[in-house]
């Protein structure tokens, strides 16, 4: 299933079930609280997506963000705070608009198909009988399923039963879709294909997304927004190159791609560092009196054996195309290096390590990025 | 379960319940001992030996025994069973279905003491059952006799015949239904009902258009035991004198000494009973889903609201009728009995001879079991496939049929095991080791096949590797094998009535006997034993069950 079928005059399914709300805002949670048995699985969170983005929710396990998923779908009753679809409050605290009465499909992480009912039958179990069997039928090609109709989920590889249940939501042009994990169950090899062809359908539906996945590479892919989710908080929104290049956090920083972070001394207007002077952008100010430290990137760094270096290399790990060395600092600090496989750099081996100051780095105190990003970026 | 994995290419994917045992030995390592297929040989022929014997001495009879089969009444027969199996499956449905859900799925109140009472009449063997039913409502019975004083009533709706008989049959039967459905309830992926809603369908759609089909098999299973069940059922049909197969059969052999006839009626019983296997087993063909094999995780509990209390009716009386009756009956008669002083209320002799019974039928048919089971689980092939369908026969096959054929074969092959106990040890293991096979089987298929290759690496042979390995892994399932068989022994009746030895008494007998003559006071203490001693290790497999849970 390469390069899908683009089918003419599809473009009704752009069109919104309730055409009367003129906001702009497909989805918008507010303040959203959950508790589960004394444990707070969602605090205080909000978030923002505009029709036809896709928002990729991120984060370690147990961060609450299927609960986020189902408190949307109205699967979950919130403790507190607001959730709008489509400018129309469907839950608050005192108010829940059940699951059937939301314009919300979710897609299960195991598809959850029936499988007592054909593909045809599971894609139009959610439409009305009129002009159900060209609806099934339309949405069977927008997801290159045509003339499976009659099988049985059973009948079906991996990948086609999960095209089979975003069919069976898509069918019923719901305001807003989420996907729960939907590739953790296909193999690391399907698992690419897989999500180019989801994005290309949900691109091609126009339909708002919310995707939850515990892969930082998969967010940064499928999302045109990045929200990046820990202990049942949002750290940060924003699009996927500002989430990964410009963290607000030093959570979202390490989670999204390895980083280590070094304690800087302001000297006049250097910055120096164990590994030599660190790059700042233009009119870049240190905290007055808070302790400071810059992000380093594995290429970040450039290493060079020389006997009084001032770190040793404890650990190297081949990738093919690089090795990522481990060096530990005279400071007793390690940090990761990623060099070409060109230079071989034996264990053991002291090595000179400096910054490379091609570009300006980001800083962080106390956690947080100085100077400040927002967590909720104008994207 | 134990349940032992090693790191390597056999292990499970997915469901990782049980092992697949193929491909695991070089060939010339793979073959199993003659003498483990000699004995499952044996065995499967043993459990085949009361059919073909029916079959025998209904041909002998060559034509009269079809005539006879013609002559009698035996459509009437015929339609009469399928009345009773039909309201009776249908009854026990109706109860069995609302009731697991309310037990799996709802806030109703105390529903674990409900799915434990919903279970237990189990315990309740038909001939007790009946026996309280008769003594509660029949005429002259405690009802009308309460009903009586204050109110005049002399007579009460007719209990005998077909409506007395489906409504003890429908308590004594719904929990198989009822274990069936939760079973599948539990293990129903919540996400498919959710899908449902966020799909736009209201609850009620969702139960009747999803969980509903879905719980179709559960059902389908269920009621193929209770209308098994129902055809096999000689207790209580003849003590409320219902004229089905089992109870004309019986007449016919003990009463008018009609064996031909005999003999024809119990290869029709058992013509009834396989089709009613096929229909089952052609149902599920049809209807083959997968089922969820992830741990259901959080579960929705759906609030009653204001049905909480009808629902609560509902699960007590159910309870009321199916368990605490008989048991308030059984009690009643007992402490009259022992206040009036009447002596041989307990029979320790019949008590005595039921649990030896039981024990060499127990023993015998976990033995029995084993080599069978192991085959069909370590050698799946046509022979073992084979071999196991054999020893299903007791499944289809009602225990006045089973006793019948021994009888032919006794008196014509075995005269000098004929009314003797080994006799009748062998109708017994042919009537249950199905259920023996069953656990057994289980059991052995969550068993690593690797654990008897890295003994044998070890220097053991094949047998003392199974006896030093497998043996104590699956020893919980041998232990719900015996304790099964003994406990259906203990309550079987028409097997025992038939080849029993002359003069010995059983528990299942004296009841029979004092039932037949309505001797209450002297049937409730034997009763009382019987569905106490069963009661309790139920008890112990649904609280089991829920700790899993």
């Amino acid at each position: 299933m390469i390069g899908l079928p683009r089918i003419p005059g599809l473009t009704g399914i752009r069109r919104k079930r309730n055409e009367s709300v003129t906001s702009d805002i497909a989805l918008r949670c507010t303040g959203v609280s959950k508790t589960f048995d004394g444990t707070l699985a969602v605090d205080d969170f909000d978030i923002e997506v505009k029709r036809g983005q896709i928002l990729a929710l991120v984060g370690p396990s147990g961060c609450g963000k299927t609960t986020v998923l189902r408190m949307i779908a109205g699967l979950e009753v919130l403790d507190t705070g607001r959730i709008e679809i489509g400018g129309e409050l469907v839950a608050s605290s005192g108010r829940h608009i059940g699951p059937d009465k939301r314009s919300v499909g979710i897609v299960f992480q195991d598809y959850a198909l029936f499988p007592h009912m054909t593909v045809d039958g599971n894609v139009g179990y959610g439409l009305e009988r009129k002009g159900k069997s060209e609806r099934v039928e339309e949405v069977l090609a927008l997801v290159g399923l045509e003339g499976l109709g009659k099988r049985l989920p059973s009948e079906l590889s991996g990948g086609q039963q999960q095209r089979v249940a975003l069919a069976r939501t898509l069918a019923s042009k719901p305001d807003v879709l989420l996907l729960d994990e939907p590739f953790s169950n296909l193999d690391a090899g399907l698992r690419e294909r897989v999500r180019s062809e989801i994005r290309e359908i949900l691109k091609e539906a126009g339909t708002t997304t919310v995707f939850v996945t515990h892969d930082q590479q998969e967010a940064l892919f499928m999302g045109d927004l990045v929200g990046v989710q820990v202990g049942g908080r949002i750290e940060q929104v924003d699009t996927p190159e500002r989430v990964f290049h410009r963290p607000a956090t030093n959570f979202v920083a390490r989670f999204m791609g390895m980083a280590d972070f070094l304690p800087v001394d302001p000297l006049g207007n250097r910055l120096v560092t164990e590994v030599g002077p660190a790059r700042a952008v233009p009119g870049f100010e240190p905290p007055e009196s808070a302790p400071l430290e810059v992000m380093a990137r594995p290429d970040d760094f450039v290493l060079a054996p020389l006997e009084d270096g001032q770190g040793v290399v404890i650990s190297r790990v081949f990738q093919g195309w690089a090795y990522t060395y481990e060096v530990e600092l005279n400071s007793g600090l390690r940090i990761h290096c990623q060099m070409p496989h060109l230079l071989t750099i034996e264990v053991g081996q002291r090595v000179l390590v400096n910054l490379r100051r091609d570009h300006p780095q980001m800083f962080f105190s106390e956690g947080h990025a100085v100077p400040e990003v927002p967590r909720y970026g104008q994207a | 379960m134990n349940r032992t994995r090693v790191i390597g290419e056999e292990a499970p994917v997915g469901s990782g319940s049980t092992w697949t045992h193929r491909r695991l030995l070089p060939p010339w390592l793979r073959r199993e001992p003659l003498s483990l297929w000699l004995a499952a040989i044996a065995v499967a022929g043993a459990a085949a030996l009361p059919v073909l014997y029916l079959v025998v001495r209904a041909a002998e009879s060559g034509e009269s025994a079809v005539d006879s089969i013609f002559d009698f009444d035996t459509l009437a027969i015929l339609w009469r069973s399928i009345q009773l199996i039909v309201l009776v499956t249908l009854g026990s449905v109706l109860i069995a279905v609302p009731l697991a859900w309310l037990t799996v799925r709802t806030d109703l109140p105390y529903r674990r003491a409900w799915a434990v009472a919903s279970v237990l009449p189990l315990a309740i063997p038909s001939y007790v059952g009946a026996l309280a039913f008769i003594s509660a409502f029949g005429p002259k019975g405690l009802l009308q006799g309460w009903l009586e004083g204050p109110f005049g009533v002399d007579r009460l709706p007719d209990l005998y015949g077909l409506t007395g008989a489906s409504v003890v049959l429908i308590l004594l039967s719904y929990p198989y239904v009822f274990l069936t459905v939760r079973a599948t309830l539990w293990r129903l992926e919540p996400e498919m009902e959710e899908a449902s809603w966020t799909l736009g369908r209201s609850p009620w759609q969702t139960f009747r258009r999803v969980t509903l089909p879905l719980l179709y098999p559960a059902i389908g299973a269920g009621a193929l035991l209770v209308a098994l069940y129902t055809l096999s059922d000689f207790g209580a049909v003849a003590l409320l004198q219902y004229d089905t197969f089992t109870r004309v059969i019986f007449n016919e052999y003990n009463s008018a000494f009609n064996r031909a006839v005999a003999a024809a009626l119990s290869l029709v019983l058992l013509a009834v009973a396989v089709s009613l296997i096929l229909i089952e087993a052609s149902a599920r063909r049809r209807a083959r889903y997968y089922s969820g094999a992830n741990a259901a995780r959080r579960r929705r509990i759906v609030r009653l609201g204001r049905w909480r209390l009808p629902a609560f009716i509902f699960s007590s009386l159910v309870t009321l009728l199916a368990l605490g009756i008989p048991v308030f009956v059984l009690v009643y008669w007992l402490t009259r009995g022992v206040n009036a002083g009447e002596s041989g209320l307990f029979d320790w002799g019949a008590a005595f001879t039921s649990v030896q019974y039981s024990l060499a039928a127990a023993v015998v048919t976990v033995i029995a079991a084993i080599p069978i089971s192991v085959l069909s689980v370590r050698r799946p092939g046509l022979l073992s496939t084979g071999l196991e369908r054999f020893s299903y026969v007791g499944f289809a096959m009602p225990g006045i049929a089973v006793g019948l054929g021994l009888v032919f074969f006794g008196i014509r092959y075995a005269t000098g095991i004929y009314q003797t106990v080994y006799l009748l040890v062998l109708a017994y293991v042919v009537l249950f080791l199905p259920v023996a096979v069953g656990l057994i089987r289980s059991s052995l298929l969550q068993v690593n096949p690797r654990m008897e290759e890295a003994a044998m690496s070890l220097g053991r042979s094949q047998i003392n590797a199974f006896l030093t390995v497998t043996v104590p892994v699956i020893r919980p399932g041998l232990a719900a094998a015996a304790i099964m068989v003994f406990l259906l022994t203990m309550k079987e009746l028409p097997a025992t009535l038939i080849l029993g030895p002359i003069e010995s008494r059983t528990l299942a007998t004296s009841i029979w006997s004092a039932a037949e003559e309505a001797f209450f006071a002297r049937a409730a203490a034997p009763s009382l034993l019987l569905v106490i001693a069963s009661a309790a290790p139920m008890t112990f497999l649904v609280l089991r069950e829920r700790s899993r849970n």
